[in-house]
């Protein structure tokens, strides 16, 4: 193989060190392949050593001002380029990178490439800042779903992936502060700094860029365990469970219960009476039990399902988070609070069609149910005496 | 701040002009001419002369007169040709102060001592 990869040991947005470690791997004999820049890794071709200039000069589309080029005029500017024998390497982020063999300047004029940059930076900045407003607002509309996926999935190794993932929305911060300074000092007539010394911060980079890597493959994994057709990795239907629950089930508050969901309920809602029991020591939940029966006789639809979700989790704070979260559909779902007792945190109430929604905690155990009289058999009294009865259960 | 008229001319600028001021020329021509000239003292950047030449375009102070493939040619316009001279004439006078800038100091020196 005549190609070698590199991990591109600076930031992207830093271009002028990307010049300067591109530079020094054609005085090694390796000359970066045309389209050969990604995000992340460059791909060389190996060759003979040689002195070689990189230079990244806007691209013509960001360019908003009176220096605006058509389409016409930026082919015209990168024939003319190639003409004065600067090779185009491609498009990297809003640059194109060209190539001169031995020492060459593109701009010689800081009056005159000042602004060009200037404009570039700015349009980047607004780019990058549009783009952080996207990720807040992502964030916070998903923000419960994401919180309570992450517990559910759960592992520390998960939870920490997802800390340096989140870390990627602050390498575009640190971009965006970069494009500022820059812009202010071309503002104010500093040339800008061609080649700038690679070296500084390339340890820290290269495993910072490979953990976040590794960090992110580790989440998307994660999530798409968690996702998987059978709702999740190591999941089993709930009949099929040897072990008996240390708990109330719907079945045993309610024995004719039958564990019948629509076709369009598991479609959506793969995790539907199943169970889950991990003997993996950093997964944070043991046991996660996901219950909804419906009878014969209801209408098939979430409001006649009862159902009862039982965590057994590996720490509490996992378990205070997860009563939080559950806290809040108790509350949205039932406005008349009902007074029950033996456990560390209860929240329970009866809406107005008289199903109790409860959570509680108890310790490292949340369990969050709701008890539809609809469901109950006949005689079987679908009340806060049967809430009681579970939390009491739950040991 | 970078300047942003054509009221006074960059180095790059002048030289582009005064190389069009003698005859039609291309880009690589352009680069070429002021290089030779000024014994590679003053050399433009492609991306440098570009730009320039697009500014000059949108100014009318240059004109396109073919295009062969990836050649451009131009030639100056009366209004191109205006600036230049003006920017010449400025830069004479400067030159010209600079050369009176000794007799000036003399002169004053010597005010300075009648007055006693």
């Amino acid at each position: 193989m005549n190609e070698k990869k590199k991990l591109i040991p600076c930031p992207s947005y830093d271009i002028a060190a990307i010049e300067s470690w591109l530079k020094d791997m054609a005085a090694e004999g390796l000359l970066l392949k045309e389209n050969g820049l990604g995000n992340l890794i460059a791909v060389f071709e190996k060759g003979e050593a040689k002195t070689m200039t990189y230079r990244f000069e806007p691209s013509a589309y960001i360019l908003r001002s009176d220096e605006v080029l058509d389409e016409a005029n930026r082919l015209a500017k990168n024939d003319f380029l190639e003409e004065a024998g600067w090779k185009n390497l491609g498009i990297y982020r809003s640059y194109i990178l060209y190539c001169h063999e031995g020492n060459a300047e593109l701009h010689t004029e800081s009056e005159i490439e000042a602004p060009l940059r200037y404009e570039a930076a700015r349009a980047r900045s607004i780019a990058m800042l549009e783009t952080l407003v996207w990720v807040v607002l992502i964030v916070s509309v998903f923000y419960r779903r994401c919180m309570s996926l992450l517990i559910q999935t759960g592992s520390v190794i998960l939870l920490i992936a997802a800390v340096f993932a989140v870390l990627s929305v602050f390498s575009g911060i640190a971009e965006c502060v970069r494009l500022y300074v820059s812009s202010s000092r071309l503002e104010k007539g500093i040339p800008f700094e061609h080649e700038k010394d690679w070296k500084k911060h390339s340890r820290f980079y290269r495993a910072f860029r490979i953990v976040r890597l590794i960090a992110v493959g580790i989440a998307c994994a994660a999530v798409f365990a968690s996702l998987g057709d059978e709702g999740g990795a190591g999941r089993i239907h709930i009949s099929e469970c040897q072990e008996d629950p240390p708990f109330l089930t719907v079945q045993d508050l309610d024995p004719q219960a039958e564990y019948k969901v629509d076709t369009w309920l598991e479609e959506f809602h793969p995790r539907i009476n199943t169970v889950r029991r991990w003997s993996d020591p950093l997964s944070i939940d043991n046991w996660i039990w996901q219950e909804i029966s419906t009878l014969d006789t209801a209408d098939h639809h979430w409001s006649a399902a009862m159902n009862i979700t039982y965590y057994d989790t590996e720490y509490e704070f996992v378990s205070k988070q997860l009563f939080k979260e559950y806290e809040r559909d108790v509350k949205m779902n039932a406005d008349e609070p009902i007074t029950l007792s033996g456990a560390d945190e209860i929240t329970a109430a009866v809406n107005q069609d008289g199903f109790i929604h409860l959570v509680f905690r108890k310790g490292k155990k949340t369990v969050y149910a709701s008890l539809n009289v609809a469901n109950a058999a006949e005689g079987i009294d679908m009340t806060a005496e049967a809430a009681q009865r579970l939390i009491d259960s739950v040991h | 701040m970078p300047r942003k008229s054509m009221q006074i001319l960059t180095d790059s600028m002048f030289y582009i002009l005064m190389a069009l001021s003698v005859k039609e020329l291309c880009g690589q021509d352009i680069t070429d001419v002021i290089a030779s000239l000024t014994d590679r003292r003053i050399e433009i950047g492609p991306a440098t002369l570009y730009t320039l030449l697009s500014k000059f375009l949108k100014e009318g102070m240059i004109e396109e007169v073919s295009v062969q493939g990836r050649k451009r040619t131009y030639r100056i316009t009366e209004y191109g040709l205006e600036v230049y001279q003006a920017e010449k004439e400025r830069l004479a006078m400067c030159l010209k102060d600079a050369e009176r800038i000794a007799d000036y100091e003399r002169k004053k020196e010597a005010d300075s001592l009648s007055f006693i």
